[in-house]
């Protein structure tokens, strides 16, 4: 039985040993620091993070170049934005010089080339539109102001439904030779956060519930400390039990942080609560295996590591192999990283969340191989 | 000394293909001091890491305070105290803080803390880290955590390994006072002048197997040899003869010596546990 007594002892001498070791948790204050500094930093243009400029050197002009007449063109012509300043012109009216064309300088161009095809099984012709970025000087993301008008009022234009029940395809599919970026000028400021709390989170769970577990269960292994508890009249459950709280408060607590300073809209979701704790409770089991089977702190720390670095590969590796793909599957960590990001996004239902029952399994199975190893091993 | 405090009953411990200790059997009362010799690597503490728990025999039976070990392990822990040869303090804690912490792990009032402080000369040192201790204190510190509780049996590693005279001393003293008070006491140790000066009962162990175990006394009367050895002047020179006095010749020739020569020196040979450690394991070994 276990006796909270014990388990208090146990804990407080925990906590007085990380007190006397305060380093141990510079990683959480690291992170901590992170997270207050993108929360209270304007994010920054792509292109000034890039390029280490400012808006200036953004182009103020650009030349929308097309050869043709189209709704959608007339739908953008119709809603020109303040900056940049778009010039919409026929390609006849452009001076062009030697196969190039000729603009003022610092100006960019964006020209639009629209094929037309005809489908035998179709009535209505549809087309497929290419565009074609240039700017001044190296960095692409000059353009960013120009795509982010250009793609929203495009999005508009389809949102209200002038013409996209002829499309075949969406717009976005087509524009394969536009520059680089697009997506990241339009999407990343929205994901951006989300994804970085999201791997702050994992960092954190990672580092207070594998790493530090590993490290001062190793010490006290190696030190023999760990046999003088066990040998007292606390038992090994609660000995392990006092660990686990430990750590646990450790990584719900740095969660917290990082959760509160980045999106403290999410901290009354089940979901995201549900989910650390689960698999601060998987990663604590992954490092009393190896602290209990590795026979130094050194060893212990380096298969903590390993056991990282595997887990990177083996995600990379499922991209590409189905072996790997399956193999994913069995590793709980595989829905940590989805169900914490959507959770980050938009509210999600217990009820609804994809892979938290298979994650309850397998954070399960490795409570019981834990506690068979430590019980075996983990002492002696 | 009555009822059995250890039973040991063909205890068997392998490693693989290799047998560290073999079929040992033997019995500790209770309040007895015994000693458990033998050379490196003789399967000492790995009988005491058997006793503890530590580490599952192959086979064999034991009892320890009444209890099956390993099966009655956690009720037996408590009855034990265990200082074992390397110090294992949590280093980051003042001598104070890890004997409270095990005081409250044994439900212990913090008085005992200090107590056990005072008893082995550490009052001084208690809110000193344990980092900063030497290795004497280091020991003596383990053996004031491991008393604290008043355990029914006490294994000892090395009990006095780096400890001073008088420390050593007063180690040896408070073990004496220990066993009086009817703590069986099991220890281990190279130091057979320990042995001989406070163990009521000795065994000793070669390649793991027990060679033999008996009270300091009986293995003096057993293993004490007869000798004298005569040193006296001859026509100017100095001859040096070894005399055995169970043998009836050199019993008249001892006095014969006496007798006719100028003698300068003729003593007997002392009885040296140590010599007959040796002897013993090393006919264990030949």
């Amino acid at each position: 039985m276990i006796r909270s007594e014990m388990i208090k002892i146990l804990l407080d001498r925990e906590f007085r040993r990380l007190r006397k070791n305060p380093s141990a948790l510079m990683l959480l204050g690291l992170l901590s620091a992170v997270a207050l500094l993108m929360a209270t930093s304007r994010p920054v243009s792509k292109a000034s993070d890039q390029a280490g400029t400012n808006d200036a050197s953004r182009v103020a002009d650009v030349w929308l170049i097309y050869d043709q007449d189209s709704e959608w063109l007339a739908y953008l012509k119709a809603n020109l934005p303040e900056t940049p300043i778009v010039h919409p012109v026929r390609r006849s009216s452009v001076p062009i010089e030697n196969g190039r064309l000729k603009l003022p300088l610092g100006h960019g161009a964006v020209e639009i080339f629209y094929e037309e095809e005809r489908r035998t099984d179709q009535v209505s012709a549809f087309g497929k539109v290419t565009l074609n970025g240039k700017y001044p000087g190296k960095d692409p993301a000059t353009l960013d102001p120009f795509w982010k008008w250009f793609w929203s009022t495009l999005t508009e234009y389809h949102t209200q439904g002038l013409r996209f029940e002829q499309s075949a395809e969406p717009l976005t599919n087509q524009s394969a030779e536009a520059p680089a970026s697009l997506e990241d000028t339009s999407v990343a400021d929205l994901v951006t956060n989300e994804l970085i709390a999201t791997m702050l989170l994992l960092i954190v769970m990672f580092f207070a519930c594998c790493h530090l577990l590993v490290s001062f269960t190793a010490q006290d292994r190696e030190r023999g400390t760990l046999a003088a508890l066990v040998l007292s009249p606390a038992q090994t459950s609660e000995i392990l039990l006092a660990k686990f709280i430990f750590h646990l408060l450790i990584s719900l607590g740095g969660c917290l942080t990082i959760v509160a300073i980045l999106k403290p809209i999410v901290l009354t979701q089940p979901v995201l609560w549900l989910v650390i704790l689960l698999s601060s409770i998987g990663l604590m089991c992954v490092g009393t295996c190896i602290a209990t089977l590795a026979k130094t702190q050194a060893s212990a720390a380096l298969l903590a590591l390993c056991y990282m670095l595997g887990g990177t590969v083996l995600f990379y590796l499922s991209t590409k192999f189905t072996a790997f793909y399956f193999l994913k599957q069995l590793a709980f960590e595989n829905y940590t990283f989805p169900l914490l990001f959507s959770t980050m996004k938009r509210p999600v239902s217990v009820f609804n969340a994809p892979g938290l029952g298979t994650m309850f399994l397998l954070v399960g199975i490795w409570i019981g191989v834990a506690r068979s190893c430590f019980y075996r091993y983990g002492w002696r | 000394m009555s009822a059995p405090a250890i039973e040991i009953d063909n205890l068997v411990v392998r490693f693989g293909r290799f047998t560290a200790v073999n079929e040992l059997s033997l019995t500790v009362n209770e309040g007895e001091l015994f000693g458990f010799l033998g050379p490196n690597g003789a399967g000492k503490t790995t009988t005491i890491k058997v006793l503890i728990g530590s580490l599952r025999p192959s086979s064999g039976n034991i009892r320890v305070a009444g209890f099956q070990i390993p099966a009655e392990f956690d009720s037996v822990k408590q009855q034990f105290g265990y200082v074992p040869d390397t110090e294992n303090h949590i280093e980051e804690f003042t001598g104070r803080e890890n004997l409270e912490l095990f005081a409250r792990l044994y439900d212990l009032p913090l008085s005992t803390v200090d107590e056990s402080l005072a008893l082995l000369e550490l009052s001084e040192a208690a809110d000193v880290v344990v980092s900063a201790y030497s290795k004497g204190m280091r020991r003596k510190l383990l053996i004031a955590r491991e008393i604290m509780h008043r355990p029914k049996i006490l294994y000892f590693d090395e009990p006095t390994a780096n400890l001073d005279a008088h420390s050593t001393e007063l180690v040896r003293e408070l073990l004496r006072e220990l066993a009086s008070q009817g703590t069986t006491i099991f220890l281990t140790t190279h130091n057979m002048e320990e042995v001989e000066q406070i163990c009521d009962r000795v065994a000793i162990l070669c390649r793991g197997e027990l060679v033999d175990c008996d009270t300091p006394t009986n293995f003096v009367t057993r293993h004490a040899v007869r000798i004298v050895k005569a040193q006296f002047e001859q026509e100017g020179n100095v001859i040096r003869e070894s005399l055995d006095l169970d043998l009836d010749d050199q019993r008249e020739r001892l006095a014969e010596i006496i007798r006719n020569e100028k003698c300068v020196r003729v003593h007997s040979q002392e009885f040296n546990f140590q010599d007959v450690f040796l002897k013993i394991t090393g006919q264990a070994y030949t």
